[in-house]
């Protein structure tokens, strides 16, 4: 894995930040990106895939395909799904007892879905950041190498080079790095999730879920936020579950709507805010209802 | 320097000699004497412990407190070597003791003496007659008020406190009164602590309670106790009447039973020896009232002759009355 | 009241009325805590006075006593220690894994579930059985382990048994050298202490010394040098005291006290006037002896005037037997070089006695008691486990197991660690508890009066409520005296353990606020 310099993570944070949220999508159309945005290879590849808890179904047999190092965001109104798919991707559900699904849901070859899956080799590979920022009540430094030391031993030297380099892949070095003995509990709500972030990619993982990681934030926070996925998403296959669109249109490549457990339509973020293919997805995206 | 002609005897062994005819010398016993049973009794085997501690450092005595009926349940499994009793060994004891191969020898050590006592301000109480404390008493007792015992006595209401119907006090007390199938009155001011008994009688000018005498002993100034007369003229409780067995038969004998097959080790031998060379001394200090000499003797015979079993039962097994005098001879 | 805003339904509150509700509010809730506060200050105020006075440095270090001014609380004080900390090294790990099997490892299938739930109904139940049960099935299961296992008090009988075997030497003595205890005497009490005894006259004196007999003790004044043979008991303190009690079967009477310092002590010495010819028999323990066998090393002369020092001997041959020291080297030596044995330094008695020693059944010692006592409060600190597990957010788990955690690790880096304020919480209260419980000891077999306090797990052990309650039930005032400072002192190691809890909670605490 190779780290981007902090110093130009950091270049381009809040005054470079567009206030149209639609301006960096249109930009990148600009500077021709969107042609990549499907000829990416596929990541995750999911086919009519089904869960449910208990009786109850969640997702009905949807079929998606997630494209390696992009932001892939799931929208759709409360309930709808997204949440109950993403912690499907990285076998979370597995601590409810009355959860289970059905389908395929294949990484890179991968039956998720299998039984004898180790679901701890998956969650290395597949990192998530929850909606509530939830650092550990551990030191910032704690928090980070949490993560590795799970999974191996190290000599001091080189945890402490893993954990400056994921911190500063989280653009939160800067901030922390004289008081890495502190309690993570007494840093900013923007500053904690960036920190989980850093938590999350310190294990190395290939894809990172984000479960409305800004939904607990304020503005500026999460500007800062939107701006590491972006950043993020050269390295990392990024799914996204987000209430709030202009967000998605900012930050994602792809979008996905979910309406009660559906798919309604998945698509270049760019065509489905500008030329929603269907109705209840142009209802949604302009705010008629959700 | 002394010379022989031939060795015989190993070096280990004239050692072991030595230790052998040592062993007598309590300085030198070493070894553990576990004894348990009876609270009432504790306090003269902790005084004798505490004794013997002095003249046998190596001897660790424990006194335990399970009660006699809880220390005769361990003795009888063959557990401790030596267990404390405010009453005989009763014959279900008896057979789970035959059960586990353990003998025991039965060794009166005190007198305790029941005292039946008033308020210092009760004066027109002179004595009491056995029958009178019968009828106080027995359950279902038509005396409410100190006029139902004697007519010419204040027409006020009687307060009766009473030691816990656990203790070995009640229990003695319940069966000279009304035997063994009887029952004690249940309106009564209860406590397992005598010392709170002493503080009710204190404290109530129309109070009448019974307890062990050491605490009447203890409390002579705030309390005035009630001759007795069981037909040979009214008899005060004291350290003489006791010892005499006049003060019948509100006195009741302490023991301790000793394991057959332990008194054969030094240790125990010589603690036994002990205790009852100081039961006299050791049992009036703390509260109680020696026995006559005589009977210290008989115990002794009874120890040197392994007398075991007990001197409430004949050979037939049928329960045996008396004053102790008469049952130890 | 204004009329624009009456459009809402419902008669208004008079706000001077809630607010006086909530005055009075605070108010009770004050005068409640003073209430307690108070009668707890009168409770340690009367406490205090009452015991302050038998409170002194030797009250800490006395044994029982029938007097109350020698009276001490040392054997109940340290026996409540022992059983208190051996009681939370049982009951923690295992409260607190039956928490985390409970809480963390909910079963899946409908068959566990049901038996999870029936086992967590039962543990609540469990917290409210009396403990005196727990006294009972204590003494069945530790104390007797329910009689199969033998008498538990078998085990003090076979201590007596110690060294068999010996050493057999055979040839003519030159020179016999008895081992011997000298001793400076201070003091001689005689008959007189035991006027008035009720023993028969003849004495029968069961001392026999190897030099010196029992008349010539009995002369012995202060100042005179004594020696008598040799004591099994190399274990011997400064002053000795050989009392002449006749034993129980004798018609003997008085009481002799011969107290003295000691001055030497000496090993005996065998020299013979020709090579040992018999037999050497090797000098053994019995395992379940407690005391080694006193001999530390053998010293042989040989004929050829070689001195050989042995820490054990070992028979290899009928006519060889093997010397050697420490490991390195042993050496074969023929019987009939042998022309001095002599005996090295036996003048102390090894003990087996560690903390950890251990035998079965149990009998009435700290271990069994601890064991009852953890049964008393397993449930209290399973419940308050699994109240302080569940207190530890979900989000910390899920953070944990997203970061790729075995459910072990989550348990170990992150729930445990969150928990423990809260566990350390229970394990006070819990242990508030064990030191304060009297009736299951009593049923275990607690003692009372117990002259040293415990050495390990199979100890005899005496208890602070016992004896607390033993004092303040005995007829003579001055009891209750020495009952309150007893009182105190349980009071203040109830404060050392809660105490030490609270710096416990707080080491894990720091960083979570």
């Amino acid at each position: 894995m190779t780290l981007p310099h902090a110093h130009s993570l950091l270049a381009d944070s809040p005054e470079s930040t567009p206030l149209n949220p639609l301006a960096h999508v249109a930009r990148r159309g600009i500077a021709g990106l969107p042609d990549s945005t499907t000829a990416a290879p596929v990541a995750l590849n999911v086919r009519d895939f089904s869960a449910y808890y208990g009786d109850f179904q969640a997702i009905r047999r949807i079929t998606l395909e997630i494209r390696a190092n992009r932001v892939t965001a799931l929208i759709g109104p409360s309930g709808c799904g997204k949440s109950t798919f993403l912690r499907w991707i990285n076998r979370m559900n597995d601590m409810v007892p009355s959860a289970r699904a059905e389908g395929t849901l294949n990484l890179h070859g991968i039956d998720l879905l299998a039984r004898d899956l180790d679901v701890v080799d998956l969650r290395r590979r597949v990192g998530m950041v929850f909606q509530k920022p939830n650092p550990f009540p551990k030191s910032i430094y704690d928090n980070v190498a949490f993560g590795p030391r799970l999974h191996r031993s190290f000599r001091r030297a080189e945890l402490d080079q893993l954990v400056e380099q994921s911190l500063r892949h989280a653009a939160l070095w800067d901030e922390v790095k004289d008081r890495l003995r502190d309690s993570a509990l007494g840093l900013s709500g923007g500053q904690q999730q960036r920190l989980c972030i850093a938590r999350a990619i310190a294990v190395g993982p290939e894809m990172l879920l984000m479960d409305e990681p800004c939904s607990a934030l304020d503005p500026q926070a999460t500007l800062r936020i939107e701006d590491l996925i972006r950043q993020l998403r050269s390295e990392y296959t990024i799914v996204i579950v987000t209430h709030n669109m202009q967000q998605a249109a900012r930050i994602s490549d792809v979008t996905a709507f979910f309406y009660e457990g559906t798919l309604i339509e998945a698509g270049r973020t760019i065509d489905l805010f500008t030329k929603p293919g269907k109705k209840q997805t142009e209802d949604y995206v302009t705010g008629r209802f959700g | 320097m002394k010379t022989l002609s031939r060795l015989y005897s190993t070096l280990a062994a004239s050692l072991l000699l030595a230790t052998l005819a040592n062993a007598q010398a309590p300085s030198s016993l070493k070894g553990v004497v576990k004894v348990d049973g009876s609270s009432t009794v504790y306090p003269i085997t902790e005084a004798v412990a505490e004794e013997f501690k002095k003249v046998a450092p190596g001897v660790n005595v424990t006194v335990g407190v399970s009660g006699t009926g809880g220390g005769f349940k361990r003795f009888c499994a063959g557990e401790t070597d030596v267990s404390n009793a405010s009453r005989p060994v009763k014959p279900e004891e008896m057979e789970k003791a035959a059960s586990n191969a353990v003998e025991f020898i039965e060794i009166p050590v005190a007198y305790d003496g029941l005292s039946i006592v008033i308020n210092p301000r009760n004066t027109w109480v002179d004595h009491l007659t056995l029958d009178e404390v019968k009828r106080i008493w027995t359950d279902g007792s038509s005396v409410k008020t100190w006029k139902d015992i004697r007519p010419e006595w204040p027409d006020k209401p009687i307060r009766i406190f009473s030691p816990g119907t656990d203790s070995g006090t009640f229990d003695y007390f319940k069966e000279v009164v009304v035997g063994t199938k009887g029952s004690i009155r249940g309106d009564m001011s209860v406590s397992e602590d005598d010392n709170v008994l002493v503080k009710g009688v204190t404290g109530d000018e129309y109070a009448i309670g019974f307890f062990g005498c050491a605490y009447y002993f203890e409390n002579k100034a705030s309390l005035r106790v009630v001759p007795i007369d069981a037909g040979k003229g009214p008899i005060e409780p004291n350290h003489e009447t006791i010892e005499k067995g006049t003060y019948a038969p509100f006195s009741r004998p302490l023991f301790i039973y000793v394991n057959k097959k332990a008194i054969e080790r030094p240790e125990i031998k010589a603690f036994v020896g002990f205790y009852l060379q100081n039961a006299a001394r050791l049992s009036e200090e703390v509260g109680y009232v020696k026995l006559p000499a005589e009977l210290y003797s008989r115990a002794a015979k009874n120890i040197a002759a392994r007398k075991v079993g007990t001197q409430f039962t004949d050979e037939k097994g049928a329960p045996r009355h008396g004053a102790l005098a008469d049952l130890y001879k | 009241m204004n009329a624009a805003v009456g459009v809402q339904p419902g008669r208004s509150k008079p706000l001077w009325r809630r607010r006086l509700a909530d005055k009075v509010f605070v108010m009770v809730c004050v005068a409640a805590a003073a209430a307690s506060v108070l009668i707890l200050l009168l409770l340690l105020g009367s406490i205090v006075r009452q015991g302050w006075t038998y409170l002194t440095w030797d009250f800490l270090n006395n044994f029982p006593s029938r007097t109350a001014a020698s009276a001490g609380i040392k054997a109940a004080l340290w026996g409540s220690v022992w059983l208190c900390a051996v009681c939370m090294m049982l009951a923690v790990p295992i409260g607190v894994a039956t928490a985390i099997l409970l809480e963390e490892y909910a079963p899946k299938s409908r068959v566990a579930r049901r038996l999870h739930s029936f086992i967590q109904l039962n543990i609540r139940n469990l917290a409210g059985v009396p403990s005196i049960v727990y006294g009972i099935i204590g003494l069945t299961v530790f104390v007797r382990c329910f009689g199969v296992l033998g008498n538990p008090n078998q085990y003090d009988q076979l201590v007596r048994v110690h060294t068999t075997g010996g050493l057999v030497a055979e040839g003519t003595l030159i020179e016999d050298q008895p081992a011997s205890v000298i001793l400076d005497v201070t003091s001689v009490q005689g008959a007189e202490q035991a006027a008035g005894m009720p023993w028969p006259s003849g004495l029968e004196i069961n001392l026999a010394l190897a030099q010196g007999d029992a008349s010539s003790l009995a002369r012995a004044a202060p100042g005179d040098e004594i020696t008598i043979g040799l004591l099994r008991d190399y274990n011997l303190p400064l002053e000795l005291s050989f009392a002449l009690v006749p034993t129980p079967d004798s018609n003997a009477t008085p009481l002799l006290t011969v107290k003295g310092t000691l001055k030497e002590v000496r090993a005996g010495r065998l020299l013979l006037d020709r090579p040992v010819g018999g037999r050497i028999e090797i000098p053994s323990t019995d395992l379940l002896t407690r005391e080694a066998l006193a001999v530390r090393a053998h010293e042989f002369r040989l004929a050829s005037g070689e001195v050989i020092r042995a820490d054990s001997i070992a028979a290899s041959g009928d006519d060889e037997i093997t010397l050697s020291r420490g490991r390195a080297s042993a050496r074969a030596i023929r019987r009939d070089q042998i022309v001095e044995y002599r005996p090295i330094g036996p003048l102390a008695v090894g003990r087996e006695d560690s903390f950890f020693y251990l035998r079965i059944p149990l009998g009435g010692s700290v271990l069994a008691g601890a064991l009852t006592l953890m049964l008393v409060i397993l449930p209290v600190v399973i419940i308050s486990s699994q109240e302080a597990l569940r207190a530890v957010p979900r989000s910390l788990r899920e953070g944990a197991f997203a970061a790729g955690a075995t459910r072990w690790q989550v348990v170990s880096r992150m729930v445990l660690p969150s928990a423990i304020p809260g566990i350390m919480t229970g394990v006070i209260l819990a242990m508030s508890r064990a030191i304060g419980e009297a009736a299951p000891l009593l049923v275990v077999g607690g003692f009372l009066f117990i002259t040293f306090t415990p050495v390990n797990v199979m100890s005899d052990f005496a208890a602070m409520p016992l004896q607390i309650y033993q004092w303040a039930s005995r007829p003579q005032p001055e009891f209750y005296s020495v009952a309150a400072s007893g009182i105190i002192v349980l009071l203040t190691v109830l404060l050392a353990f809660n105490a030490a809890a609270i710096l416990i909670r707080q080491k894990f605490q720091k960083h979570t606020r």
